[in-house]
Protein backbone atom coordinates (compact mmCIF):
# COMPACT_ATOMS: atom_id res chain seq x y z
CA UNK A 1 0.00 0.00 0.00
CA UNK A 2 0.99 3.34 -0.67
CA UNK A 3 0.85 5.61 2.68
CA UNK A 4 3.23 8.39 1.52
CA UNK A 5 -0.27 11.02 0.97
CA UNK A 6 -1.08 9.57 4.73
CA UNK A 7 1.82 10.08 6.35
CA UNK A 8 2.25 13.10 4.53
CA UNK A 9 -1.32 14.46 5.93
CA UNK A 10 -0.24 13.26 9.40
CA UNK A 11 2.94 15.97 9.16
CA UNK A 12 0.25 18.63 7.45
CA UNK A 13 -1.65 17.95 11.00
CA UNK A 14 -0.05 21.16 12.81
CA UNK A 15 1.47 20.08 16.09
CA UNK A 16 -1.33 22.29 18.14
CA UNK A 17 -3.91 20.48 16.90
CA UNK A 18 -3.07 17.23 18.52
CA UNK A 19 -3.54 19.10 21.37
CA UNK A 20 -6.71 20.25 20.51
CA UNK A 21 -8.81 20.22 23.82
CA UNK A 22 -11.82 22.44 25.45
CA UNK A 23 -12.75 24.82 27.45
CA UNK A 24 -15.78 25.25 29.71
CA UNK A 25 -17.86 28.65 28.50
CA UNK A 26 -19.57 28.79 32.02
CA UNK A 27 -16.16 27.62 34.76
CA UNK A 28 -13.33 28.11 32.40
CA UNK A 29 -12.20 24.78 33.26
CA UNK A 30 -9.68 23.27 30.51
CA UNK A 31 -9.85 19.48 29.53
CA UNK A 32 -7.73 17.46 27.53
CA UNK A 33 -8.77 15.39 25.59
CA UNK A 34 -11.98 17.75 24.14
CA UNK A 35 -15.06 17.19 26.64
CA UNK A 36 -18.59 17.39 25.85
CA UNK A 37 -19.21 17.28 29.47
CA UNK A 38 -17.80 19.93 31.94
CA UNK A 39 -16.31 17.65 34.30
CA UNK A 40 -16.59 20.47 37.29
CA UNK A 41 -19.42 22.48 36.82
CA UNK A 42 -21.56 19.34 34.25
CA UNK A 43 -21.97 22.20 31.85
CA UNK A 44 -22.63 21.19 28.14
CA UNK A 45 -21.39 24.71 26.99
CA UNK A 46 -17.34 24.24 25.69
CA UNK A 47 -15.54 25.56 23.27
CA UNK A 48 -12.00 24.59 21.10
CA UNK A 49 -8.92 25.21 23.10
CA UNK A 50 -5.35 24.57 21.92
CA UNK A 51 -2.75 23.66 24.78
CA UNK A 52 1.15 24.91 24.82
CA UNK A 53 2.20 21.23 24.94
CA UNK A 54 4.79 22.23 27.64
CA UNK A 55 4.49 20.61 31.31
CA UNK A 56 5.95 18.42 33.63
CA UNK A 57 5.50 14.74 33.96
CA UNK A 58 3.11 14.15 37.44
CA UNK A 59 3.99 10.15 36.87
CA UNK A 60 5.69 7.49 34.69
CA UNK A 61 7.01 3.96 34.27
CA UNK A 62 9.39 2.15 31.65
CA UNK A 63 7.30 -0.28 29.80
CA UNK A 64 9.10 -3.84 29.38
CA UNK A 65 6.31 -5.93 28.84
CA UNK A 66 4.56 -4.22 25.79
CA UNK A 67 0.87 -4.41 23.73
CA UNK A 68 1.29 -5.90 20.12
CA UNK A 69 2.47 -3.40 17.99
CA UNK A 70 4.99 -1.90 20.71
CA UNK A 71 7.30 -4.94 20.95
CA UNK A 72 10.12 -4.12 18.82
CA UNK A 73 10.02 -0.20 20.90
CA UNK A 74 10.88 -1.78 24.60
CA UNK A 75 11.88 -0.51 27.16
CA UNK A 76 10.30 2.82 26.39
CA UNK A 77 8.66 5.27 28.93
CA UNK A 78 5.39 5.78 29.13
CA UNK A 79 4.32 8.86 31.52
CA UNK A 80 1.26 11.09 33.03
CA UNK A 81 2.48 14.75 31.85
CA UNK A 82 0.81 17.57 34.35
CA UNK A 83 0.18 20.15 31.28
CA UNK A 84 1.04 23.76 32.20
CA UNK A 85 -2.25 24.72 31.72
CA UNK A 86 -3.71 22.47 34.04
CA UNK A 87 -4.88 19.07 33.12
CA UNK A 88 -3.25 16.00 32.86
CA UNK A 89 -2.97 13.63 29.54
CA UNK A 90 -0.85 10.25 28.58
CA UNK A 91 2.23 10.10 26.49
CA UNK A 92 5.47 8.57 25.62
CA UNK A 93 8.32 10.24 26.65
CA UNK A 94 11.69 10.51 23.92
CA UNK A 95 15.43 12.00 23.87
CA UNK A 96 15.79 11.68 27.82
CA UNK A 97 17.84 9.67 29.44
CA UNK A 98 16.94 9.65 33.32
CA UNK A 99 13.20 10.76 33.73
CA UNK A 100 11.98 11.96 37.21
CA UNK A 101 8.74 13.09 38.86
CA UNK A 102 8.66 16.82 38.12
CA UNK A 103 10.82 16.76 34.94
CA UNK A 104 9.66 19.88 32.82
CA UNK A 105 8.85 18.58 29.58
CA UNK A 106 7.58 19.66 25.41
CA UNK A 107 5.51 17.76 23.06
CA UNK A 108 6.77 17.15 19.88
CA UNK A 109 5.23 15.25 16.96
CA UNK A 110 6.84 11.28 16.76
CA UNK A 111 6.01 8.24 15.18
CA UNK A 112 4.15 5.89 17.22
CA UNK A 113 4.30 2.55 15.81
CA UNK A 114 3.55 0.70 12.20
CA UNK A 115 0.52 -1.33 11.26
CA UNK A 116 3.02 -4.23 9.76
CA UNK A 117 5.58 -4.16 7.12
CA UNK A 118 3.78 -1.49 4.82
CA UNK A 119 0.74 0.01 6.97
CA UNK A 120 0.44 2.98 7.97
CA UNK A 121 2.47 4.58 9.86
CA UNK A 122 0.67 6.62 13.19
CA UNK A 123 1.79 9.72 14.36
CA UNK A 124 0.93 11.63 17.72
CA UNK A 125 2.36 13.91 20.70
CA UNK A 126 5.45 12.47 22.87
CA UNK A 127 7.40 14.77 25.25
CA UNK A 128 10.85 15.96 25.34
CA UNK A 129 12.84 17.19 28.19
CA UNK A 130 13.07 21.01 28.07
CA UNK A 131 16.63 22.44 27.75
CA UNK B 1 -16.14 14.56 38.56
CA UNK B 2 -19.63 15.55 39.46
CA UNK B 3 -21.29 12.62 38.38
CA UNK B 4 -24.75 12.96 39.18
CA UNK B 5 -25.83 10.18 42.50
CA UNK B 6 -29.12 8.74 41.26
CA UNK B 7 -31.54 8.06 43.72
CA UNK B 8 -31.30 4.28 43.40
CA UNK B 9 -32.49 2.01 45.90
CA UNK B 10 -30.65 -0.06 48.41
CA UNK B 11 -31.84 -3.61 49.20
CA UNK B 12 -33.77 -2.73 51.93
CA UNK B 13 -35.56 -0.59 50.52
CA UNK B 14 -37.08 -2.95 47.76
CA UNK B 15 -39.90 -4.69 47.78
CA UNK B 16 -38.43 -8.54 48.08
CA UNK B 17 -35.58 -7.37 49.68
CA UNK B 18 -34.58 -11.41 50.44
CA UNK B 19 -32.08 -12.59 47.67
CA UNK B 20 -29.51 -15.31 48.67
CA UNK B 21 -26.93 -17.27 46.91
CA UNK B 22 -28.00 -21.36 47.30
CA UNK B 23 -25.26 -22.91 45.16
CA UNK B 24 -21.81 -22.07 43.65
CA UNK B 25 -19.42 -23.89 41.23
CA UNK B 26 -16.15 -23.43 39.04
CA UNK B 27 -13.76 -24.69 36.65
CA UNK B 28 -10.43 -24.84 37.26
CA UNK B 29 -8.76 -21.42 36.86
CA UNK B 30 -5.36 -21.55 34.79
CA UNK B 31 -4.73 -22.54 30.80
CA UNK B 32 -7.47 -24.81 29.85
CA UNK B 33 -5.94 -25.87 26.71
CA UNK B 34 -8.57 -28.50 26.44
CA UNK B 35 -11.37 -26.18 26.86
CA UNK B 36 -13.38 -23.76 24.63
CA UNK B 37 -16.00 -20.73 26.09
CA UNK B 38 -18.66 -23.21 25.75
CA UNK B 39 -17.09 -26.34 27.72
CA UNK B 40 -16.29 -23.84 30.56
CA UNK B 41 -19.93 -22.50 30.85
CA UNK B 42 -21.42 -26.05 30.72
CA UNK B 43 -19.28 -27.23 33.80
CA UNK B 44 -19.46 -24.65 35.84
CA UNK B 45 -23.14 -24.07 34.81
CA UNK B 46 -23.41 -27.94 36.42
CA UNK B 47 -21.46 -27.82 39.39
CA UNK B 48 -23.52 -24.73 40.38
CA UNK B 49 -26.86 -26.23 39.72
CA UNK B 50 -25.80 -29.19 41.38
CA UNK B 51 -23.76 -27.41 44.84
CA UNK B 52 -27.47 -25.91 45.02
CA UNK B 53 -29.28 -29.26 43.86
CA UNK B 54 -31.66 -27.88 41.67
CA UNK B 55 -31.30 -29.11 37.54
CA UNK B 56 -30.51 -26.51 34.91
CA UNK B 57 -34.06 -26.84 33.89
CA UNK B 58 -35.45 -24.99 37.45
CA UNK B 59 -32.68 -21.91 36.08
CA UNK B 60 -35.15 -19.01 34.98
CA UNK B 61 -32.77 -16.63 33.74
CA UNK B 62 -28.72 -16.74 33.28
CA UNK B 63 -26.87 -13.81 33.65
CA UNK B 64 -23.90 -14.27 31.58
CA UNK B 65 -20.45 -11.92 31.99
CA UNK B 66 -17.69 -11.71 29.49
CA UNK B 67 -14.92 -9.50 28.52
CA UNK B 68 -13.04 -10.51 26.24
CA UNK B 69 -14.89 -13.31 23.84
CA UNK B 70 -15.26 -10.69 20.98
CA UNK B 71 -11.22 -9.79 20.64
CA UNK B 72 -10.04 -13.64 21.80
CA UNK B 73 -12.31 -15.63 20.58
CA UNK B 74 -13.91 -14.15 17.76
CA UNK B 75 -17.32 -15.10 19.61
CA UNK B 76 -20.30 -12.38 20.29
CA UNK B 77 -23.53 -13.57 21.73
CA UNK B 78 -22.37 -15.34 24.48
CA UNK B 79 -25.98 -15.22 25.94
CA UNK B 80 -27.13 -17.32 22.76
CA UNK B 81 -23.72 -19.89 23.66
CA UNK B 82 -25.56 -19.75 26.99
CA UNK B 83 -28.79 -20.48 26.14
CA UNK B 84 -27.49 -23.30 24.03
CA UNK B 85 -25.23 -25.01 26.44
CA UNK B 86 -27.59 -24.90 29.35
CA UNK B 87 -30.84 -25.13 27.82
CA UNK B 88 -31.99 -22.33 29.76
CA UNK B 89 -34.02 -19.53 26.87
CA UNK B 90 -33.63 -16.27 28.85
CA UNK B 91 -30.12 -15.53 28.82
CA UNK B 92 -28.78 -12.43 29.52
CA UNK B 93 -25.24 -10.77 28.30
CA UNK B 94 -23.63 -8.82 30.97
CA UNK B 95 -20.95 -6.29 29.83
CA UNK B 96 -18.40 -4.05 30.12
CA UNK B 97 -15.20 -4.77 31.75
CA UNK B 98 -13.18 -7.29 34.30
CA UNK B 99 -15.96 -6.34 36.85
CA UNK B 100 -19.10 -7.71 34.56
CA UNK B 101 -19.48 -10.95 36.91
CA UNK B 102 -20.28 -8.48 39.67
CA UNK B 103 -22.53 -6.89 38.14
CA UNK B 104 -24.14 -10.01 36.69
CA UNK B 105 -24.89 -10.69 40.38
CA UNK B 106 -26.94 -7.65 40.41
CA UNK B 107 -28.84 -8.40 37.69
CA UNK B 108 -29.40 -12.39 39.04
CA UNK B 109 -30.43 -10.29 42.24
CA UNK B 110 -32.38 -8.17 40.83
CA UNK B 111 -34.42 -10.58 38.43
CA UNK B 112 -34.86 -12.63 41.77
CA UNK B 113 -36.08 -9.15 43.81
CA UNK B 114 -38.57 -8.04 41.50
CA UNK B 115 -40.46 -11.88 40.87
CA UNK B 116 -39.13 -12.47 37.27
CA UNK B 117 -37.05 -15.29 38.15
CA UNK B 118 -37.97 -17.57 40.89
CA UNK B 119 -34.39 -19.27 40.28
CA UNK B 120 -31.26 -17.20 38.45
CA UNK B 121 -27.60 -17.99 37.56
CA UNK B 122 -25.26 -15.79 37.45
CA UNK B 123 -22.31 -16.75 35.54
CA UNK B 124 -18.48 -15.20 34.50
CA UNK B 125 -17.00 -16.54 31.45
CA UNK B 126 -13.57 -16.41 30.50
CA UNK B 127 -11.24 -17.88 27.84
CA UNK B 128 -7.85 -15.51 27.03
CA UNK B 129 -4.99 -18.63 26.57
CA UNK B 130 -5.33 -18.77 22.88
CA UNK B 131 -3.29 -15.61 22.33
CA UNK B 132 0.02 -14.50 22.53
CA UNK B 133 1.53 -12.84 25.66
CA UNK B 134 1.82 -9.72 23.52
CA UNK B 135 -2.29 -9.82 22.52
CA UNK B 136 -3.15 -10.58 25.65
CA UNK B 137 -1.53 -7.50 26.87
CA UNK B 138 -2.93 -5.49 24.24
CA UNK B 139 -6.46 -6.91 25.02
CA UNK B 140 -6.01 -5.91 28.77
CA UNK B 141 -5.34 -2.98 27.26
CA UNK B 142 -8.33 -2.23 26.16
CA UNK B 143 -10.12 -2.02 29.61
CA UNK B 144 -8.26 1.55 29.89
CA UNK B 145 -8.77 4.36 27.40
CA UNK B 146 -7.81 3.22 24.09
CA UNK B 147 -7.51 6.92 22.12
CA UNK B 148 -5.84 8.14 25.01
CA UNK B 149 -3.72 5.54 26.84
CA UNK B 150 -3.31 2.72 25.51
CA UNK B 151 -2.56 4.40 21.86
CA UNK B 152 0.60 5.67 23.15
CA UNK B 153 1.70 2.57 24.37
CA UNK B 154 0.25 2.56 27.82
CA UNK B 155 -0.49 -1.14 29.34
CA UNK B 156 -2.73 -1.86 32.18
CA UNK B 157 0.88 -2.79 34.03
CA UNK B 158 2.07 0.66 33.32
CA UNK B 159 -0.83 2.49 34.61
CA UNK B 160 -0.64 0.49 37.47
CA UNK B 161 3.18 1.09 37.90
CA UNK B 162 2.33 4.84 37.96
CA UNK B 163 -0.55 4.27 40.97
CA UNK B 164 2.65 2.55 42.63
CA UNK B 165 4.51 4.93 42.61
CA UNK B 166 2.60 8.18 43.31
CA UNK B 167 1.30 5.67 46.37
CA UNK B 168 4.95 4.92 47.53
CA UNK B 169 6.14 8.84 46.63
CA UNK B 170 2.92 10.19 49.01
CA UNK B 171 2.75 7.20 51.95
CA UNK B 172 5.96 6.06 51.88
CA UNK B 173 4.68 2.12 50.33
CA UNK B 174 7.48 -0.31 50.31
CA UNK B 175 9.00 -2.74 47.60
CA UNK B 176 8.77 -5.24 50.76
CA UNK B 177 4.72 -4.51 51.29
CA UNK B 178 3.74 -4.88 47.51
CA UNK B 179 5.99 -8.24 47.96
CA UNK B 180 3.91 -9.03 51.04
CA UNK B 181 0.03 -8.91 49.10
CA UNK B 182 2.03 -11.96 46.25
CA UNK B 183 3.47 -13.96 49.29
CA UNK B 184 -0.11 -14.03 51.41
CA UNK B 185 -1.68 -14.39 48.20
CA UNK B 186 -0.21 -17.74 46.97
CA UNK B 187 -0.15 -18.93 50.50
CA UNK B 188 -3.98 -18.80 50.61
CA UNK B 189 -4.01 -20.27 46.96
CA UNK B 190 -1.96 -23.37 47.95
CA UNK B 191 -5.46 -24.66 49.55
CA UNK B 192 -7.84 -23.33 46.99
CA UNK B 193 -8.29 -26.47 44.44
CA UNK B 194 -9.58 -24.01 42.05
CA UNK B 195 -6.69 -21.83 41.59
CA UNK B 196 -3.88 -21.94 39.62
CA UNK B 197 -0.88 -21.21 41.58
CA UNK B 198 -0.78 -23.65 44.28
CA UNK B 199 2.69 -22.95 45.29
CA UNK B 200 4.40 -20.59 47.86
CA UNK B 201 6.81 -18.05 46.74
CA UNK B 202 8.95 -15.98 49.10
CA UNK B 203 9.34 -11.76 49.51
CA UNK B 204 13.11 -12.05 48.43
CA UNK B 205 11.78 -13.89 44.97
CA UNK B 206 8.99 -11.67 44.39
CA UNK B 207 11.00 -8.42 44.61
CA UNK B 208 13.48 -10.17 42.60
CA UNK B 209 11.23 -11.27 39.66
CA UNK B 210 11.87 -9.06 36.40
CA UNK B 211 9.64 -5.82 35.91
CA UNK B 212 6.96 -5.89 33.68
CA UNK B 213 6.51 -1.77 33.99
CA UNK B 214 8.57 -0.28 36.46
CA UNK B 215 8.07 -0.65 39.23
CA UNK B 216 5.55 -3.70 38.94
CA UNK B 217 7.15 -7.11 39.17
CA UNK B 218 5.45 -10.28 37.16
CA UNK B 219 5.29 -11.53 40.54
CA UNK B 220 3.19 -8.62 41.56
CA UNK B 221 0.99 -8.61 38.51
CA UNK B 222 -2.30 -11.69 38.53
CA UNK B 223 -1.76 -13.87 35.21
CA UNK B 224 -4.55 -13.60 32.47
CA UNK B 225 -6.06 -17.32 32.48
CA UNK B 226 -9.37 -19.18 31.75
CA UNK B 227 -11.73 -19.75 33.93
CA UNK B 228 -15.68 -19.76 34.41
CA UNK B 229 -17.80 -19.58 37.73
CA UNK B 230 -21.20 -19.86 38.08
CA UNK B 231 -23.62 -18.77 41.46
CA UNK B 232 -27.47 -19.58 41.81
CA UNK B 233 -29.98 -17.20 43.15
CA UNK B 234 -33.14 -17.27 44.68
CA UNK B 235 -35.71 -15.39 47.38
CA UNK B 236 -35.71 -16.21 50.96
CA UNK B 237 -39.02 -17.50 51.00
CA UNK B 238 -37.23 -20.40 48.17
CA UNK B 239 -34.00 -20.42 49.98
CA UNK B 240 -35.57 -20.71 53.89
CA UNK B 241 -35.34 -24.51 54.03
CA UNK B 242 -32.12 -24.56 52.67
CA UNK B 243 -29.11 -25.62 54.79
CA UNK B 244 -26.50 -23.71 52.83
CA UNK B 245 -27.39 -20.50 51.74
CA UNK B 246 -25.57 -16.77 52.00
CA UNK B 247 -27.70 -14.11 51.67
CA UNK B 248 -26.95 -11.02 49.76
CA UNK B 249 -27.38 -8.24 52.36
CA UNK B 250 -26.47 -4.96 50.85
CA UNK B 251 -24.41 -3.81 47.20
CA UNK B 252 -23.06 -0.53 45.87
CA UNK B 253 -21.61 0.70 42.77
CA UNK B 254 -19.55 3.50 41.95
CA UNK B 255 -17.66 4.98 38.77
CA UNK B 256 -15.03 7.13 37.87
CA UNK B 257 -13.38 8.24 33.83
CA UNK B 258 -11.96 5.51 32.46
CA UNK B 259 -8.92 7.33 32.30
CA UNK B 260 -6.06 7.40 35.04
CA UNK B 261 -5.17 11.23 34.20
CA UNK B 262 -8.87 12.16 33.88
CA UNK B 263 -8.63 11.82 37.87
CA UNK B 264 -7.01 14.37 40.69
CA UNK B 265 -5.61 11.81 42.58
CA UNK B 266 -4.32 8.08 41.30
CA UNK B 267 -3.16 7.04 44.90
CA UNK B 268 -7.10 5.86 45.94
CA UNK B 269 -10.07 4.99 43.97
CA UNK B 270 -13.09 7.37 44.06
CA UNK B 271 -15.41 4.56 41.93
CA UNK B 272 -14.44 1.99 44.79
CA UNK B 273 -15.11 4.21 47.58
CA UNK B 274 -18.36 5.16 46.44
CA UNK B 275 -19.49 1.82 45.95
CA UNK B 276 -18.44 0.44 49.75
CA UNK B 277 -19.82 3.51 50.78
CA UNK B 278 -23.51 2.52 49.34
CA UNK B 279 -22.95 -1.24 49.99
CA UNK B 280 -22.46 -0.45 53.78
CA UNK B 281 -25.28 1.90 54.02
CA UNK B 282 -27.59 -0.90 52.08
CA UNK B 283 -26.29 -3.86 54.57
CA UNK B 284 -26.60 -1.73 57.45
CA UNK B 285 -23.38 -2.04 58.80
CA UNK B 286 -19.56 -1.19 59.19
CA UNK B 287 -16.66 -2.30 58.00
CA UNK B 288 -15.91 -3.23 61.52
CA UNK B 289 -18.76 -6.22 60.79
CA UNK B 290 -17.33 -7.46 58.34
CA UNK B 291 -15.46 -11.11 58.27
CA UNK B 292 -13.26 -10.97 55.53
CA UNK B 293 -12.92 -9.33 52.13
CA UNK B 294 -12.37 -10.69 48.75
CA UNK B 295 -10.62 -7.58 46.70
CA UNK B 296 -9.57 -7.06 43.18
CA UNK B 297 -5.60 -7.67 42.62
CA UNK B 298 -4.75 -7.58 39.32
CA UNK B 299 -1.52 -5.86 40.37
CA UNK B 300 -0.41 -5.72 44.04
CA UNK B 301 -1.04 -1.67 44.41
CA UNK B 302 -4.74 -2.64 43.68
CA UNK B 303 -4.98 -5.13 46.79
CA UNK B 304 -3.35 -2.27 49.09
CA UNK B 305 -5.44 0.58 48.54
CA UNK B 306 -8.89 -1.41 48.25
CA UNK B 307 -7.95 -1.93 52.18
CA UNK B 308 -7.51 1.68 52.36
CA UNK B 309 -10.36 2.79 50.26
CA UNK B 310 -12.70 -0.08 52.24
CA UNK B 311 -11.88 1.66 55.22
CA UNK B 312 -10.15 -1.48 56.51
CA UNK B 313 -7.05 -0.01 57.31
CA UNK B 314 -6.25 3.89 56.89
CA UNK B 315 -5.22 5.70 53.98
CA UNK B 316 -1.79 5.32 53.41
CA UNK B 317 -1.50 1.66 55.56
CA UNK B 318 -2.59 -0.92 53.39
CA UNK B 319 1.14 -2.21 53.18
CA UNK B 320 1.60 -2.14 56.38
CA UNK B 321 -1.77 -3.84 57.09
CA UNK B 322 -0.87 -6.95 55.02
CA UNK B 323 2.85 -6.54 56.37
CA UNK B 324 1.95 -6.84 59.78
CA UNK B 325 -0.12 -10.04 58.85
CA UNK B 326 -3.27 -8.37 59.59
CA UNK B 327 -5.06 -9.56 56.01
CA UNK B 328 -3.65 -13.51 56.75
CA UNK B 329 -6.54 -16.00 57.22
CA UNK B 330 -6.35 -15.42 61.14
CA UNK B 331 -5.47 -11.91 61.06
CA UNK B 332 -7.66 -8.96 61.72
CA UNK B 333 -9.66 -9.10 58.55
CA UNK B 334 -8.27 -11.79 56.19
CA UNK B 335 -8.42 -9.99 52.30
CA UNK B 336 -8.32 -12.76 49.47
CA UNK B 337 -8.48 -16.38 51.09
CA UNK B 338 -8.97 -17.46 48.08
CA UNK B 339 -5.55 -16.07 46.52
CA UNK B 340 -7.14 -13.59 45.03
CA UNK B 341 -7.06 -12.87 41.49
CA UNK B 342 -2.86 -13.22 41.96
CA UNK B 343 -3.21 -17.04 43.37
CA UNK B 344 -6.37 -18.19 41.54
CA UNK B 345 -5.44 -16.59 37.93
CA UNK B 346 -7.18 -13.23 36.61
CA UNK B 347 -10.17 -14.91 34.60
CA UNK B 348 -11.92 -11.08 34.20
CA UNK B 349 -15.28 -11.39 33.93
CA UNK B 350 -15.40 -14.66 36.28
CA UNK B 351 -13.53 -12.75 38.99
CA UNK B 352 -16.44 -11.04 40.65
CA UNK B 353 -18.56 -14.33 40.26
CA UNK B 354 -15.72 -16.77 41.67
CA UNK B 355 -15.66 -13.87 44.71
CA UNK B 356 -18.94 -14.69 45.71
CA UNK B 357 -18.46 -18.24 45.48
CA UNK B 358 -16.24 -18.03 48.38
CA UNK B 359 -17.99 -15.99 50.15
CA UNK B 360 -20.57 -18.91 49.55
CA UNK B 361 -18.04 -21.60 50.42
CA UNK B 362 -16.38 -19.36 53.73
CA UNK B 363 -20.13 -18.36 55.29
CA UNK B 364 -21.06 -22.34 54.93
CA UNK B 365 -18.02 -22.83 56.75
CA UNK B 366 -16.85 -25.39 53.47
CA UNK B 367 -13.23 -23.55 52.97
CA UNK B 368 -11.43 -26.64 54.76
CA UNK B 369 -7.62 -25.41 55.98
CA UNK B 370 -8.16 -21.96 54.10
CA UNK B 371 -11.49 -21.70 56.10
CA UNK B 372 -11.79 -17.91 57.98
CA UNK B 373 -12.94 -18.75 61.52
CA UNK B 374 -16.63 -17.31 62.64
CA UNK B 375 -17.05 -16.17 59.07
CA UNK B 376 -20.29 -14.39 59.47
CA UNK B 377 -20.18 -11.88 57.05
CA UNK B 378 -18.04 -11.11 53.45
CA UNK B 379 -17.61 -8.59 51.02
CA UNK B 380 -16.60 -8.86 47.61
CA UNK B 381 -15.18 -5.79 45.38
CA UNK B 382 -14.65 -5.48 42.24
CA UNK B 383 -13.17 -3.61 39.81
CA UNK B 384 -12.84 -2.41 36.52
CA UNK B 385 -9.23 -1.47 34.72
CA UNK B 386 -7.94 1.01 36.46
CA UNK B 387 -10.74 1.32 39.06
CA UNK B 388 -12.84 3.20 36.26
CA UNK B 389 -15.65 0.63 37.66
CA UNK B 390 -16.53 -1.39 41.13
CA UNK B 391 -19.00 -3.23 42.34
CA UNK B 392 -19.19 -4.02 46.48
CA UNK B 393 -21.50 -6.81 47.15
CA UNK B 394 -21.75 -7.77 50.87
CA UNK B 395 -22.79 -11.43 51.60
CA UNK B 396 -23.91 -12.63 55.18
CA UNK B 397 -24.81 -16.08 56.75
CA UNK B 398 -27.38 -14.70 59.27
ZN1 LIG C 1 -17.43 24.12 33.78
Amino acid sequence: MNVSNVVMGWRRIRKGNFLLGSKCRKCSKLHFPAARLCKKCGSRELEDYRFKGTGKIYAYSEVRTASSGFEKHVPYTVAIIELDDGPKMTAQIVESGKVHVGMKVESCLRKYYVDGDSGIIHYWIKFRPVG
Amino acid sequence: MPLIANSLKGLNEMEGKNVFVIGAGSTKFGELWELGIRELISIAAANAAKSAGVGLNDVDSVFVANCFSGIVNSQLNINSICAEELGVANCVCVGGGDSSGAHAILQAANSVMSGKSRIAMAIGVEKTSDLSMSDIVGAVSCLADHEYEAYTGATLASLYGMITQKHMEKYGTTEAQIASVSVKSHSNAVNNEFAQFRFNVDADSVMKSPVVASPVRVLGSAAACDGCCAIIMCSGEAARKRRKKARLIGYGTGNDVVALHGREDITSFRALKDASRLALQDAGIGIQDISFAEVYDPFSIAEIISIEDLGISKAGEGGKFIENGFADIGGKCPINPSGGLKGCGHAFAANGVRQAMEAFIQLNGDAGARQVKNAKCALASCMSGTGSDAVVNIFSNE
